[in-house]
């Protein structure tokens, strides 16, 4: 299909080709085998409609889907929880929009209109989120609608509404962000609030089901029981059940909405983003001093790694926001355990040696992740008289330096009173933070730190094993802190996992050259 | 400008390559190439893109195992002893290799450091490196705010912070104005004179004609003919062409290619 150059459907197709090809290109390179993505997007998509969609829709038979107090509390609370981590999603996306040069200086430097240009990349946001959710409804979606509810068929509808109203109210977000503190703070503003809304749903769950009564807890029995009699639910709360079983009245008011929400924000935000694309270009690219200017030589290369990896730790706030992010999920998990329990003084001890244990392992997995395999100048390091090995241990001094650091005040607390689950807090975090620094060497995967920032990687197999690795050392301690014996089990399970991580430095160099 | 003093490996060519083979996917990229630098010599390799020039310097920089052939610099074989090699070397991609949230001076720090300079000679030597390339003013400042220019100088300054005896430059003048460029040729030039061996690639044959010692035209991976212009005029038998003439005949003359 050809569009009008410079139409807005032109600049969206530009976008999305770019978009895609770098994603596809990026997916490709971290398979081994090379399957077109697309492929196992659809496979994964048959295979779960095969066995949930179908099934359901079967099921329900020709029983007619009605909006019933449950049915909308039910499908109102899924697309709202959609709706949200399609802002999380889009979020550092919609502040990227200005920040982002790429071809932001060819286009904005071209006769047409910035507003457009603006409006084509907001839609090409909207696009991925709508695509991925749409994906990920049609295993329920498909099968109800081929099996006798077509109408359920304009959930897809509301998924591109939702999409458009996410994008919309990120850009308005991010534009308020830049109008209350510049576009310096901007971009870090952004990230620590994308992933705080992509945890809040969460976080606010945990903290509903530790302080309402246990019989009051939202989704418990009691709750649905009393939600399934009541006949008074606002109109409010029944309108995206009622546009996804595809009432024509509420559909209208929800897709009305979302294109008034776009157009209006895709112009607001059109008419300024050529002056705030400037504004952040000039913030990337303004002087940024950082010291007097002073030089301290002489440092050995051990120090002055570790002192290079704390510099660029501490410099980058996006990226220290993502490490620091971790602990701030894992405290609401931390609290609720915490207040569910009574007998609160008899299991603080272990509470806290476990959990200091589980942050070291998470705090040093992340910090390792960053200092080992975000590297700017890998090939200077590699061209340098210092073997590979002494920056490893460099690296995994400081991704293990840190976590001592933020842990050892808790400890020293604890043994005021509690010397002896101290002591088994000191050996399960050392354990914890060396175990998951370890897997992160064994398992890195080079790349540019600036590329970190972008893309946010992580490694899933490596994230999975340290997790793991920390989770049971975790156990370990807070069940030899109360003096079971059963702590063996977890043990071995710690100790297993990180060798199943296991590299030889033969196969870390042909990883990193493959990479290079 | 201090330098290597030119009887410090007295004795060892400063890199000697024979039979170097790179091949990837069973295509070869460099093809039995043998070269020899000579002492204090400015040697400009050049080619057309993808004749191999960046793949050898990479390969003698350590960053590609060889497929085939050795590597010698100053008599050390640098596939069996990488480190003591490395320690002689300094390389310089075309891409400026730097870290955005150090300043530069942190930057020369951790470079200094990591070849081990004494503080007592990396200091001064920081400093004279900086005024020389004018980023003296801006040493406090994170290198992510430099132009690209200036992160080329930067890169240059971490490559002579160490005083190495052999430089690898990979386009060394791309990104720099005028003026700039100009001193860095005159700071390449006197590095020469002071014993180093240079071996540099460019795309601009007015700089190979101007300061190299030698020249080496290199295409699919062979070397097609190396020595002083005089030398290259008088094989290809073109009587008083120009670099520009002499390479453009070079290598698009199916003979020696």
């Amino acid at each position: 299909m050809v569009f009008r150059p410079g139409s807005i459907r032109w600049f969206l197709a530009h976008d999305l080709r770019v978009t895609w090809r770098t994603w596809f290109q990026r997916k490709r390179r971290k398979r081994r085998i090379s399957i077109p993505a697309p492929l196992i997007a659809i496979t994964v998509v048959l295979a779960v409609t095969l066995a949930l969609g179908v099934p359901l829709a079967i099921a329900i038979g020709e029983t007619a889907i009605v909006a019933t107090p449950i049915v909308a509390v039910l499908i109102g609370g899924a697309f709202f929880v959609i709706f949200t981590l399609m802002m999380s999603q889009t979020f550092v996306t919609a502040v990227d929009v200005f920040y982002e040069r790429g071809d932001l200086d060819l286009l904005l430097s071209s006769p047409i209109s910035p507003t457009r240009i603006l409006v084509a990349r907001a839609a090409a946001m909207a696009v991925n989120p709508a695509l991925l959710f749409g994906g990920m409804i049609t295993p329920v979606v498909l099968p109800l609608a081929i099996l006798g509810h077509p109408h359920i068929l304009a959930a897809y509808v509301v998924i591109v509404a939702l999409a458009l109203s996410a994008t919309a109210v990120d850009l308005a977000i991010a534009i308020g962000l830049f109008s209350a503190i510049g576009p310096r703070g901007t971009r870090t503003a952004a990230q620590i609030l994308a992933a705080i809304v992509g945890a809040a749903l969460v976080i606010v769950a945990i903290f509903l089901r530790s302080f309402e009564g246990a019989e009051d807890n939202v989704f418990s029995a009691a709750w649905l029981n009393d939600l399934a009699q009541n006949d008074n639910l606002p109109a409010l709360v029944s309108v995206p059940a009622e546009a996804v079983l595809g009432s024509p009245g509420p559909l209208a008011i929800i897709v009305v909405f979302a294109l008034s929400a776009f157009a209006a924000v895709g112009l607001w935000v059109g008419r300024r983003f050529s002056r705030d694309a400037a504004a952040a270009n000039r913030a990337d690219t303004a002087r940024r001093r950082t010291g007097r200017g002073d030089a301290r030589f002489g440092a050995s290369s051990l120090r002055a790694t570790i002192s290079k990896e704390l510099r660029l730790l501490l410099r980058d706030p996006g990226l220290i926001s993502q490490v620091v992010l971790r602990v701030v999920y894992v405290i609401p998990v931390a609290a609720v355990v915490l207040m569910d329990r009574d007998d609160t003084a008899t299991i603080m001890p272990f509470l806290v040696a476990g959990a200091a244990t589980l942050l070291a392992g998470q705090l040093a997995g992340s910090i390792a992740w960053i200092t080992l395999s975000a590297e700017d100048a890998p090939e200077f390091l590699a061209t340098s008289p210092v073997p590979i090995r002494a920056f490893w241990r460099a690296k995994l001094a400081v991704a293990t330096g840190v976590p001592a650091l933020l842990i050892a005040p808790v400890l020293v607390v604890l043994a005021l009173t509690e010397p002896r689950a101290a002591m088994i807090g000191l050996v399960g975090s050392a354990a914890s933070a060396g175990s998951a620094a370890l897997i992160n060497l064994w398992l890195q995967k080079p790349s540019r730190r600036t590329e970190y920032r972008r893309a946010m990687q992580s490694n899933f197999g490596a994230t999975v094993l340290e997790l793991a690795t920390s989770v049971s050392f975790a156990a370990t301690a807070g069940l030899a802190t109360a003096g079971l014996v059963h702590a063996w089990i977890p043990l071995v399970v710690a100790v297993t996992v990180p060798a199943l991580a296991y590299r030889s430095e033969g196969a870390i160099r042909e990883r990193m050259t493959a990479a290079a | 400008m201090d330098g290597p003093s030119a009887d410090r490996f007295a004795g060892a060519p400063p890199l000697v390559l024979r039979g170097l083979t790179k091949a990837f996917h069973r295509h070869p990229v460099v093809d039995q190439l043998d070269l020899t630098i000579r002492p204090g010599e400015l040697y400009a390799l050049l080619g057309p893109n993808g004749a191999g020039k960046t793949t050898t310097m990479r390969m003698v920089a350590g960053l590609l195992a060889p497929s085939d052939g050795s590597i010698e610099v100053f008599g050390i074989d640098v596939l069996a002893e990488p480190q003591r090699a490395k320690q002689l070397v300094a390389w310089l991609p075309d891409e400026p290799l730097l870290y955005d949230k150090l300043t530069v001076l942190e930057y020369l720090e951790f470079v200094a450091a990591l070849w081990s300079v004494p503080p007592e000679v990396a200091e001064p030597r920081a400093e004279k490196l900086l005024k020389g390339l004018e980023l003296w003013d801006h040493r406090g400042d994170r290198c992510e705010t430099y132009s690209r220019g200036m992160k080329q100088k930067a890169c240059l300054a971490g490559a002579l912070i160490h005083d190495p005896a052999l430089m690898l430059l990979d386009e060394p003048l791309t990104g720099l104005d005028a003026g700039i460029a100009r001193r860095v040729k005159d700071m390449l030039q006197e590095r020469a004179r002071a014993g180093c061996s240079i071996i540099l690639t460019t795309h601009i044959l007015e700089v190979a004609e101007r300061l190299a010692d030698r020249i080496g035209i290199i295409a699919n991976g062979k070397l097609l003919a190396e020595g002083t212009l005089a030398e290259l005029r008088i094989l290809s038998g073109a009587g008083q062409a120009s670099l520009e003439d002499l390479f453009l005949q070079l290598v698009s003359d199916p003979a020696t290619a």
